[in-house]
């Protein structure tokens, strides 16, 4: 038996096994529509942090039912976990609220999201994320206070309190000096002077309505520059 | 010269045409989507376990994600959650049951055929109402979830398998089917829909980190310890230790890049995708330590299983039952049936 003989015979077997034509066809269909719109939402959505091109944007906005398709899928996405990049989002984010009173004799309660020692950790890496999301819109007045919003209206229905004022505050990182420093305020991961206030705001009840009001801080607000890896341990 | 041309044009079409049907349709058996199936659901399970504790802090009537803010966060998103039209605390309690059920029967694998479909409905609701609790998990849970719907990955490790052999084994003995391991076209294309999608995942996060206009940490050799500096996430505190050996760090942050370049390649050739298949298990577990991203790296380790051949995983599960002459077709054929 020749080579090309033995080659088509055993082509032939394999074709055997397979499903008829028709459902080929139609299968190769639909699996070329699927590929081509993962590699159009993967491309489309290259560039971290980044905001869309106005090309980008266009095309994508001709294309919108693969968008809409990859939405529907939960695949309309770059796939780009990255893990970090040292940026200053890349830091965890908490919400730190004092829910006071009228009454000027009560002190106000501290509440932290999430709590301390949160377990199981994808219970704390949710919250962690809704920080993240706020951190991330700060200066973008058309959704920067929806969930501080929510997140008012949520502390001061479950505690009963009338008034709060939210922090999102981001936890800048320790470079191997600090984590090496005799010195117990640098070597402290929770040290005060490693929090950055990224987004302040006040809320009040007003008629059983939550009102927000973003304060404007004193010192520069936003996620601050990440500390350099080799930096010298950090003085108090 | 003419001749040559359209030859060789020929052969290629048809090797391409060969190649893409022994691709995505020969039939395959579903061993090893099975056990997939059994895992993803066991994390899917873990995960909307999970969500139970803060179910109506996130969801409920003064909840910290109210539907009209998540919907002008989100813009014009598309994506249907049956949890957005759920506000009192009764209704939320009742859908997060049944979804929970739907997840189990998934898991041990009862009516798989139905339950996919909705155990996947179920897991992309939760993320549709609230796109920014979602992270990297919950991508990579979709993405298998969605697949898993398209092959039988009922046929093995499952009620269903059982209450088939007991059918079987309740009838005459002349009147029984062969022995009969399934396959499945539509398995085969399952299964390389997921392994097509995790390789874009993983070129994706090899080449992300390599953007050096947002950050030369992964160039630079210190990303993991950024990752592990994050005390609100680490599982277990590594800086105190790694602060002296900085070219632990150093190596760690190279071997992942290396590794993620290298992946997609490399897990398509048979000899070293045993190979890139452990080196994957150790670096997902190291990714674990770094991020504390343990639901991610579990799925991820999970969704690699789809490389192992049903073949391997037969041998590696069932070494005795393997050795016993199997049926590689659904169908019986006559000589099946005579035999009998």
């Amino acid at each position: 038996m020749s080579m090309d003989s033995a080659a088509k015979e055993a082509a032939s077997d394999n074709t055997a096994q397979l499903p008829s034509n028709s459902f080929r066809t139609v299968a190769s269909f639909l699996l070329f529509v699927h590929l081509f719109a993962l590699g159009f939402v993967v491309s489309s959505n290259w560039g971290p942090q980044s905001e869309p091109s106005q090309l980008r944007r266009d095309v994508r906005g001709k294309l919108w039912p693969l968008t809409a398709y990859m939405q529907i899928l939960h695949m309309d996405s770059g796939y780009n976990f990255y893990g970090t990049y040292g940026g200053v989002l890349d830091v965890d984010h908490i919400l730190f609220a004092e829910l006071s009173s009228e009454s000027p004799d009560v002190p106000p309660e501290e509440v932290r999201l999430p709590e301390a020692g949160m377990r199981p950790g994808l219970r704390r890496r949710r919250y962690q994320r809704l920080n993240l999301a706020v951190a991330s819109q700060v200066e973008n007045q058309a959704v920067e206070s929806l969930f501080p919003r929510a997140a008012a209206d949520y502390l001061l229905w479950k505690t009963g309190e009338s008034e709060a004022i939210l922090r999102y505050r981001s936890l800048l990182l320790q470079p191997p000096a600090d984590v090496g420093s005799s010195d117990m305020v640098a070597a402290n991961p929770y040290d005060e002077a490693k929090f950055r206030t990224v987004y302040e705001a006040r809320a009040w009840l007003d008629d059983g309505k939550v009102q927000l009001l973003k304060t404007t801080l004193a010192e520069p607000t936003g996620p601050a520059a990440p500390p350099s890896f080799n930096a010298p341990p950090s003085t108090p | 010269m003419l001749d040559a041309i359209r030859n060789y044009f020929a052969e290629l079409t048809e090797r391409f045409g060969n190649g893409w049907n022994r691709f995505w349709f020969a039939p395959r058996d579903a061993l090893t989507l099975s056990l997939v199936r059994v895992l993803t659901g066991l994390i899917a399970l873990y995960s909307h376990a999970t969500l139970s504790f803060d179910l109506l802090r996130f969801f409920g009537p003064h909840g910290l994600t109210p539907v009209d803010a998540v919907q002008s966060w989100i813009g014009n998103r598309y994506g249907f959650s049956y949890l957005n039209h759920l506000h009192e605390p009764s209704e939320l309690w009742a859908a997060h049951f049944v979804g929970f059920v739907i997840l189990l029967l998934f898991t041990v694998g009862l009516w798989t055929r139905v339950t996919s479909v909705l155990a996947t409905l179920v897991v992309l609701s939760t993320i549709h109402r609230a796109p920014m609790l979602a992270g990297e998990f919950e991508s990579v849970l979709a993405m298998v979830m969605v697949y898993l719907c398209i092959g039988a990955s009922g046929d093995y490790l499952s009620v269903d398998y059982w209450l088939r052999r007991r059918r079987q084994l309740q009838r005459p003995l002349y009147d029984r089917e062969p022995r009969i391991r399934p396959s499945c076209p539509l398995t085969t294309i399952s299964t390389r829909l997921i392994q097509v999608h995790l390789t874009v995942v993983y070129v994706s996060m090899g080449i992300s980190k390599l953007d050096g206009s947002l950050g030369d940490v992964w160039w630079g050799g210190t990303a993991i310890w950024w990752m592990l500096a994050r005390p609100e996430r680490r599982i277990v505190d590594l800086t105190g230790w790694l602060h002296n050996h900085i070219y632990i760090i150093n190596v760690w942050t190279h071997a992942t890049v290396l590794f993620e370049l290298s992946f997609p390649l490399l897990v398509w050739n048979r000899l070293a995708r045993p190979l890139m298949l452990v080196v994957a298990t150790v670096m997902w577990i190291l990714e674990i330590i770094a991020s504390g991203l343990a639901m991610f790296g579990l799925t991820m380790i999970v969704a690699n299983l789809v490389f192992v051949s049903p073949e391997t995983l037969r041998s590696l599960l069932f070494a005795r039952s393997a050795a016993e002459p199997v049926q590689a077709r659904t169908e019986p054929t006559p000589q099946m049936a005579e035999t009998t």
